[in-house]
């Protein structure tokens, strides 16, 4: 298979050269280049020095010099000049016969001018009364390529959260709005709509073919996406080609990745094992069990018991010594045990080196573009490879898109899109969990050695510590998926105004998955398993638009439309094993009673009917109604059907006569109210039951298995906004700002059925979770001239509680939770923690300690039973952690905890900074998050596991040793948490590894450059180079104690870390 | 003209506008059944019947209830299994069981009888055996928790009101009510398939609650008698006797045969492991085949799996010593010792023994409900423990057929109603030993607290043989 896929690698290599020689062939030819000239002004008259000219989707472009002058070959008559400075409203210019085109750029209403894409239509910036954020490819040209371009939304928009905490090649990101519309956010990922086109996922998309993100993030936006737009909706348009010569661009990208300043410090192997005998040798405690005693000798991980050969102990030197005529054999260290004075040896083994590896990625672009009156293209052809950061990982995408869009009468225009993407996901050896390679690293201790001495093969280890090398070894894992978007379109201007326009789209995507296991001298079962899953979207949407301004101060933009969504979803999938030979490795060769297929087939629709009507009179007042009826095939006959209304109005303060406060040069406030649904996390199952088969004596039996709940509803969302939008000094500063309530009710909920009921729970709609916030969005230009500067700002705070939960009888309804110590509660004791309403839902609890006893007589003035731990581990010595027993009831128990922290930060914030001076641009990316806790589970981990089962941190030099030491850091004991749990304390999380997870990201730092065009026009068929330098994921300022501080379940575990990338690109236009 | 366009125009766009694909919003589900399509005829009554069976074979499929409470099983050396079951010192902490999977059996009990009634499907058949596997669940409850909730509904939706546990008694009129309605509904006599409940197997149940109720519930004679009628009634049907050959009674190669009325059906790849998977040994345990070959030309061991979790205990070993050349004791017991260094290994319970595929044992055996020797014995103990009429020549007759079956001859020892009760009950042991009847039959008896284990702990105080109920449990109190 590896074999097979260097070919596929080799061939689009291949093709992206030849269509590369190609291009330049023929366009070399066809130059008709000229030099056009003139001056650039602004409207107060002033020559305009800095002002960038390019020509059109092209990156030839030239600066005009202290005068406001320029100079610039042009490639022809066709070419379309685009004259821009910050701050300015751009202009383009068809060159046509000119020779001399002089300009006047008038002073930009920057952001609030652009046009932004809303559900079923667009709308200018200056008469939105929602909240919509957009981000246009431009914004992020510097940043590397990644699986999923919604990466590069990260700090970008206030009130979208995007966070990257899985590092695998093919990793999409956590994505929410507005805090989410659950308790854990991480799985409200908004809804994509793509060129129309509703989808769940984007990983598919070739970032190059995106031309801007627009965010709809209030419920007044999302409503006409109805039942489905409660977590928000990201809009996505792709490129379309532009009338004019077609341009053709080229870019190829190299990366390197690197997750190196993830890796833990261990300590060095001699001192591993030093600690590890000590930690152990003290475990022979008065009432201590004899067996620590024993694991000094038989431990498979640090006893001494084990004979030479055997892969998994330590040996005593002699015999080892003697065989190898007095020399330890090769590849071995030894030390004296600090015990008993022998001398120790084995064959040490980083675990930590055999997992990371430095990781690479490469993309390759190619694209299309251009038409004329009638038709339009665009096309595209990518290729993205990724080598992972652990051995086995890897990432390709192939994708191919082309838009097209043809007028084929002055009022009829259709157009169609394809996109296909291939994408095969190397997982590695560990199927599904490829993560937890990195766990691995630092569960395995040193002295494992899974290699056979005499084969040198791996061995796979036990389950609890497998051998990651041997199961790379043996595993065959294949996951692909094909996905394939069509649509089309008409669009018919029935009298003007007026437009119909029947959109028909199909989304296939066909994952395919097999694994096969290699027969080793370990495991000759040969397991096979394989699985072909077919999902199918169709969508059907037609739409009727109207347009129309009524004298100069009345204008009306009208939409009414209809969807129908079907989706069809058909897996089949099987396993065997026992098959005779590795020759094979498909299913087919198993043997036939060990043989297991099964299938399933899904189908559920949705119909739609939505309106909007956007009013504006004299720019001033804005008012804006949708409604969206929905349909869905999974509800009951009488619950079927749900209405999702919105609803809202700006007013342009600065349009009024009576408005004359100068600096302020626009101001629109804003209201919003709008009402959306959620119907995710639930099935046809909850509404009509289910039905399940199982078998009695060969008959088959049913059994009703989940019971129904005809009552069910859409979960919705209802949701507040207020805000305005501000421009000063003539814009150059814009702010935007919201604030919003969001209620999202009738949350699906299982509800607990008493037992005689023979279930244990039933799906309803219960409850509510309310987030509210507020965001600010700054953009502005503070120097601008030769050399500008623009800096883009946004924060944002949201506060999610729970609103609303089933009775209970509990104070706050309380669901979950913790009973702890309060000082300052009149009684003292008071639950914390879990679902209560009004509160946070993401308490994190721990046991407080006062640090080790310094002295044995410390240790022994310290009458508390440790409820964790058994009658036999009471026995505190000195060293041992001091936990406190804050409720003095003389137990170290569960009312000593407290609240740690909370899992998720409520401060967010990015700020963009962009440097640009002639071609040359300096971009600086940095992002914050406030207000979470970081729980250092593996830091725990290695502190605590001082017991040879796994690698130990290097702070365990710094424990307590000695009578009388003053330290933070308890000493180490073998088995810790089931000793005196000085560390883990198992079943009350020690609070000393809670640590506040603030941070400041530096996201990215970028270069590029772009050449000037007396260079390029030297290079015959050349219309413009960039180059381009950057570096992403540099780097945190955090708390020194936390190693990944994004986590956004709060827990720092050994995951596959998210790499530090360094990119080196070229850009070239033809 | 323009006017005209227009008006064609835009009604075409609305008509395909409006167009509405509503229909296509039903959409039933095609690899799953639903509430709303199930139920639609007799045949999926019969079907949920089967679906019951296997929620009843769950439900037989553990010794935690019995076995393991009682004398039988004693912890073997790998992995002891029993806890606080066998010392009689159940904890709500630990131990506390939520009852909701027995209440899962009698929702589909109720489910298939409302919808019956609903659906208007006459099968009395069909009819009887839910109303038994009904009464059968039920039975076990009442053993198991002493109160409990009669829920006589299926579950359609949240409850409206909360069921609280309800008096033994009241429960117990429902399971007569039940096992009785059942015994009279079947439509053919005798006995079909062996692991489906018939008229005899009905009947079974039928005598087994009434000597439940006659003599742990103080029912008496009354009770008594309706338990010998119902067992005569199966004598009488026909097609059950006992087998020549003891140890012929239970292999899987020989399931189903004359002497069982009802076992539930097992079988691997229908349900997960067999609880009898407790008694298997691996090889390597025993030091390996060879070392013990010789000696033993077959040691039914586990192959590579099972942990020794329990073996037989020294009390049966000393009630089947108490008659030299019990067949039985070779049938179900096996000691091991090392043919090389003549080292004790295990001892190793041979009664289940599955199927045994070369490399590993599968512990697949039926799981045997009611059989012809677990009636006569039932029957002499209700001769027996009459208090009017006590038929003592009933009782040895009946006590002797199984005697003589395992080649220990008649009894001949006192035959006084305590001494008689005694030998009745010991016998059961050695007939019935890890079918999970022995301690019932302690209870039964009112000699539970002879189990030295529950005295120690409880005396002679009966209310210990209740299970604790989960703390989590809803609806209960």
């Amino acid at each position: 298979m590896k074999q097979n896929r260097n070919f596929l690698k080799w061939i689009w290599k291949i093709i992206f050269l030849y269509a590369f020689l190609t291009f330049i062939g023929t366009l070399a030819v066809n130059a008709q280049e000229r030099e056009v000239t003139g001056t650039v002004t602004t409207d107060a008259g002033v020559t305009l020095p800095g002002a960038s000219v390019v020509v059109k989707e092209t990156t030839t472009g030239t600066i005009t010099d202290t005068d406001g002058n320029y100079s610039l070959t042009v490639p022809g008559p066709d070419a379309i000049l685009v004259f821009s400075f910050i701050g300015y409203t751009t202009q383009e210019i068809p060159v046509g016969s000119q020779s001399v085109i002089d300009i006047v750029l008038s002073e930009a209403v920057e952001k609030l001018e652009e046009v932004v894409v809303i559900g079923y239509g667009t709308q200018s910036r200056a008469t939105v009364t929602t909240s919509v954020s957009k981000v246009d490819a431009d914004d992020l040209r510097s940043t590397p390529v990644t699986s999923n371009p919604v990466t590069s939304l990260i700090g970008k928009v206030a009130g979208l959260t995007v966070v990257e905490t899985d590092g695998r090649p093919h990793a999409s990101p956590s994505i929410w709005i507005r805090g989410g519309t659950d308790f854990g956010p991480t799985n409200d990922t908004p809804l994509y709509v793509i060129d129309g086109v509703v989808r769940d996922d984007m990983d598919d998309i070739n970032p190059a073919d995106i031309e801007s993100f627009n965010i709809l993030k209030d419920a007044a936006s999302t409503a006409i996406y109805g039942a489905r737009a409660a977590n928000g909706v990201i809009l996505i348009t792709t490129k379309s080609g532009k009338v004019g010569k077609a341009v053709v661009n080229f870019s190829y990208d190299h990366q390197y990745t690197s997750i190196e300043r993830y890796k833990q410090d261990f300590l060095p192997f001699e001192e591993e094992i030093y600690y590890h005998r000590i930690s152990t040798a003290r475990s022979v405690n008065p009432g201590w069990s004899a067996q620590y005693y024993g694991m000094l000798v038989t431990s498979t991980f640090i006893g001494t018991g084990g004979g030479e050969g055997t892969r998994t102990s330590l040996q005593f030197a002699d015999p080892l010594r003697a065989a190898n005529n007095g020399n330890l054999p090769d590849g071995f260290i030894s030390i004296i045990d600090p015990v008993y004075g022998d001398e120790i040896a084995w064959h040490p083994w980083d675990w930590q080196e055999q997992v990371f590896r430095d990781g690479k990625a490469s993309n390759y672009n190619i694209d299309f573009s251009g038409g004329n009156e009638s038709a339009t293209y665009y096309s595209s052809l990518n290729y993205y490879t990724n080598a992972g950061t652990a051995p086995g990982t890897s990432y390709e995408r192939v994708s191919l898109t082309t838009n097209a869009d043809y007028k084929i009468i002055d009022k009829l225009k259709v157009g169609a899109n394809l996109n296909y993407s291939f994408l095969d996901d190397g997982m590695g050896g560990w199927d599904g969990d490829g993560y937890r390679w990195f766990e691995r690293s630092s569960r395995l201790p040193s002295t494992i050695r899974y290699q056979d001495e005499i084969t040198g093969e791996w061995v796979p280890g036990n389950s609890g510590k497998p051998n990651p090398d041997y199961w790379l070894d043996v595993n065959q894992i294949k996951n692909v998926k094909n996905k394939t978007t069509l649509s089309t379109y008409l669009e018919w201007e029935i009298i003007d105004g007026l437009t119909f326009r029947p959109f028909a789209s199909l989304y296939k995507h066909d994952l395919s998955y097999g694994r096969y296991q290699l027969a080793s001298a370990y495991n000759g079962r040969r397991q096979s398993n394989g699985s072909n899953e077919t999902r199918m979207k169709s969508q059907l949407d037609a739409t009727l638009t109207y347009k129309k301004s009524i004298g100069d101060n009345h204008f009306v933009n009208a939409v009414l439309g209809t969807s129908f969504i079907d989706n069809y979803e058909y897996y089949v999938g099987g396993s065997t094993y026992g098959a005779a030979t590795d020759l094979i490795y498909t299913m087919n060769a198993g043997a036939l009673e060990n043989d297991d297929i099964t299938s399933d087939l899904y189908s559920s629709s949705i119909q739609s009917w939505f309106g909007r009507v956007n009013y504006t009179f004299k720019d001033r007042y804005l008012l804006t109604a949708s409604m969206r009826r929905d349909g869905a095939s999974l509800f009951t006959e009488e619950n079927k059907w749900a209405n999702f209304p919105g609803l809202s109005a700006g007013w342009n303060i600065h349009n009024e006569n009576f408005w004359t406060i100068t600096p302020i040069s626009a101001l629109k406030l804003r209201a919003s109210w709008g009402k959306t649904g959620k119907i995710r996390n639930i099935d046809i199952f909850d509404t009509q039951g289910q039905y399940g088969g199982v078998l009695y004596a060969g008959k088959v039996g049913i059994q009703n298995t989940q019971l129904a709940n005809t009552d069910l509803i859409w979960e919705a969302t209802t949701s507040y906004d207020i805000g305005f939008d501000m421009g000063l000094l003539n814009n150059r500063v814009t702010l935007l700002f919201d604030y919003y309530y969001k209620d999202s009710h009738d949350r699906l909920y299982s509800k607990d059925l008493p037992s005689f009921t023979g279930f244990s729970a039933i799906t309803t709609n219960f409850g509510s979770y309310i987030n509210r916030g507020v965001e600010f969005e700054v953009s502005a230009t503070p120097v601008q001239g030769t050399v500008s500067w623009n800096v883009a700002f946004n924060w944002s705070y949201n506060k999610g509680v729970v609103g609303e939960l089933p009775f209970n009888g509990k104070d706050k309804n309380r669901d979950g939770g913790w009973e702890v110590w309060d000082e300052d509660a009149g009684e003292g004791y008071v639950w914390v923690g879990g679902y209560a309403e009004g509160e946070r839902p993401d308490a994190m609890i721990g046991l407080p300690n006062d640090g080790p006893f310094s002295t044995q007589a410390e240790a022994d003035a310290y009458h508390v039973i440790d409820t964790y731990n058994k009658a036999a581990f009471q026995y505190k010595m000195a060293g041992d952690t001091k936990w406190l027993d804050r409720d003095g009831n003389g137990k170290i128990d569960g009312y000593d905890r407290i609240i740690s922290g909370y899992q998720l930060p409520n401060h967010r914030g990015g700020m963009t900074n962009v440097l640009s001076y002639k071609g040359l641009d300096f971009t600086f990316i940095v992002d914050w998050a406030l207000g979470h806790t970081i729980w250092a589970y593996e830091e725990l981990r290695i502190m605590a596991n001082s017991q040879g089962e796994d690698r130990t941190s290097i702070n365990v030099q710094y424990q307590w040793m000695h009578e009388g030491d003053v330290t933070d850091l308890p000493r180490t004991t073998r088995g810790d948490q089931n000793g005196p749990g000085n560390t883990q304390k198992t079943g009350a999380l020690n609070a000393s590894y809670y640590y506040p997870g603030d941070y400041l990201a530096f996201r990215e730092l970028a270069l590029s450059y772009r050449l000037a065009p007396t260079i390029t026009n030297r290079i015959p068929g050349v219309k413009g180079i960039q180059l381009n330098l950057s570096a992403r994921n540099l780097g945190w300022l955090k708390n020194k104690d936390v190693r990944n501080p994004e986590e956004v379940d709060g827990v720092d575990r050994y995951m596959y870390p998210v790499p530090f990338t360094m990119n080196a690109g070229v850009k070239l236009t033809f | 003209m323009k006017n005209y366009k227009i008006i064609l125009g835009l009604f075409t766009a609305l008509a395909i506008l409006f167009a509405g694909c509503e229909k296509h919003l039903d959409v039933p589900p095609v690899s799953s059944i639903t509430a709303a399509s199930y139920w639609q005829g007799e045949d999926d009554a019969i079907s949920y019947l089967y679906g019951i069976y296997t929620k009843y074979r769950d439900m037989t499929n553990t010794s935690l209830y019995s076995e393991q409470r009682a004398d039988m099983y004693v912890n073997g050396p790998q992995a002891p299994l029993m806890a606080n079951e066998h010392n009689h010192t159940l904890n709500v902490d630990v131990n506390g069981r939520n009852w909701r999977s027995w209440y899962e059996a009698i929702h589909h009990c109720n489910l298939l009888l409302t919808k019956m009634d609903e659906l208007d499907i006459y099968d009395d058949d069909i009819r009887a055996q839910a109303l038994a596997l009904r009464a059968l669940t039920y039975f076990r409850l009442i053993k198991i928790f002493g109160d409990v909730p009669l829920n006589l509904h299926p579950t359609l939706s949240v409850p409206e009101e909360m069921l609280p546990r309800t008096a033994v008694a009241t429960v117990l009129a429902q399971i007569k009510d039940d096992i009785n309605t059942a015994v009279s509904l079947f439509t053919t006599d005798g006995i079909g398939d062996r692991n489906f409940l018939s008229k005899s197997g009905a009947l079974a149940a039928q005598a087994d609650i009434y000597m439940w109720s006659g003599r742990f519930l103080g029912g008496g004679d009354a009770d008594i008698n309706i338990a010998i009628n119902a067992i005569n009634a199966i004598e009488a049907a026909g097609g059950v006797s006992l087998l020549a050959n003891y140890a012929d009674i239970f292999p899987v190669s020989n399931e189903k045969n004359s002497e069982i009325i009802f076992a539930t059906y097992f079988e691997v790849d229908e349900t997960g492991s067999n609880y009898t998977s407790n008694l298997g040994v691996r090889q390597d345990y025993l030091g390996g085949i060879s070392n013990i070959a010789i000696h033993y030309p077959y040691v039914p061991h586990s192959g590579n799996t099972g942990l020794n979790k329990v073996y037989f205990s020294p009390a049966l070993i000393n009630l089947y010593d108490e008659n030299p050349g019990d067949v039985r004791k070779d049938a179900n017991c096996m000691e091991i010792i090392s043919v090389v260094d003549s080292v004790w290994r295990t001892n190793l319970i041979v009664k289940f023994t599955g199927t045994w595929d070369g490399v590993n044992r599968t512990y697949d055996n039926d799981l045997i409900q009611y059989r012809w020797a677990d009636m006569l014995l039932l029957r002499a103990e209700a001769y027996n423990s009459l208090s009017s009429g006590r038929n003592e020549a009933g009782a040895l007759a009946d006590l002797n057929l199984v005697r003589n079956r395992a080649g220990i001859g008649d009894y001949a020892g006192a035959t006084d109603q305590v001494s008689l009760e005694d030998e009745i009950l010991k016998e059961r042991a050695r007939e019935l030993c890890f079918e999970n009847k022995r301690w019932e039959d302690l209870c039964r008896a009112g000699k539970v607290s002879d189990l030295p284990n529950y005295s120690a702990q409880h005396g002679t105080d009966l209310k210990y043989i209740y299970w604790p109920i989960d703390k989590d449990i809803m609806g209960s109190e």
